[in-house]
């Protein structure tokens, strides 16, 4: 069960670093960077659903809420842009047709293979 | 050289170099690219893939690879100046990629029994980001 959480929020960590490197270049002016700000929040609401449901101790339970929570702070303080339009939209991005925020940062969520059955059912494993 | 027809003027056609667009535009989008590498390796570093093997290999892969660019952009024809702007860029990078640990001689936190996310990696995940800047290669020539 804690592996769940352990792995999601290993990967949230990164992704929210790779998300504020992004903020510091062109992405902070692109709508892909909210876009990929909106994806973490909800995932990392989901993830706070999952803990509620879960058959972790309380006292363990506290301690994840804090480590969701600390990571919601850090999405919320992502430093984007109030007007933002996609920089390729703009001229500016000239990376290619993919987008290194909403492709590349929330792509390595997906490196997270296991525990398989705990998205669709949290409280069936442990 | 690749050259490139962008226009005619007065019934004689005009060409640009198209090894001199390409090269700077690459140089910067991987720059781009790494730049978040970095800041995605800072933090793994900070975590189970501090004792990792994949960490020294993605160091080495961008060494690699810098050195790489660097070479590309020397014997490219891109105008001196700009040339040495971009190089010093490169230069930096390369410097912060040369000071971190390479060494590969550490067990797979996989192996170890430390990580449990599946069969993907961070380290490597992060290295994958790098595909995502698909314009702007250098022509071959």
């Amino acid at each position: 069960m804690v592996t769940y959480f352990e792995n999601q929020l290993r990967g949230y960590n990164i992704v929210l670093a790779t998300l504020q490197a992004f903020s510091q270049d062109i992405c902070r002016n692109c709508i892909g960077l909210p876009g990929a700000q909106t994806k973490v929040k909800k995932g990392l609401k989901k993830l706070g659903m999952d803990l509620e449901v879960s058959t972790v101790s309380k006292s363990d339970k506290r301690w994840w809420l804090a480590q969701i929570e600390r990571c919601a702070g850090l999405t919320e303080a992502l430093d984007v842009a109030e007007e933002v339009e996609c920089q390729k939209t703009a001229g500016n991005c000239k990376v290619g047709s993919g987008c290194l925020c909403t492709d590349g940062a929330m792509e390595l969520m997906k490196e997270i293979t296991e525990p398989i059955p705990s998205l669709a059912a949290p409280v069936a494993i442990g | 050289m690749a050259k490139a027809r962008c226009g005619r003027i007065l019934g004689e056609d005009i060409y640009i170099n198209r090894r001199r667009r390409y090269t700077t535009s690459y140089s910067t989008n991987q720059l781009r690219a790494y730049q978040v590498v970095f800041a995605a390796r800072k933090t793994l570093d900070q975590d189970i893939c501090h004792d990792d093997c994949t960490l020294p290999n993605v160091a080495i892969s961008v060494i690699k690879r810098l050195s790489k660019l660097q070479k590309d952009l020397a014997a490219s024809s891109v105008v001196e100046l700009r040339k040495q702007v971009v190089t010093a860029q490169i230069g930096d990078f390369l410097a912060r990629a040369s000071a971190l640990p390479q060494d590969v001689d550490r067990p797979c936190q996989k192996t170890a029994g430390t990580c449990k996310i599946g069969n993907g990696c961070f380290a490597s995940g992060a290295l994958k980001m790098m595909k995502l800047v698909t314009e702007s290669a250098l022509p071959t020539q």
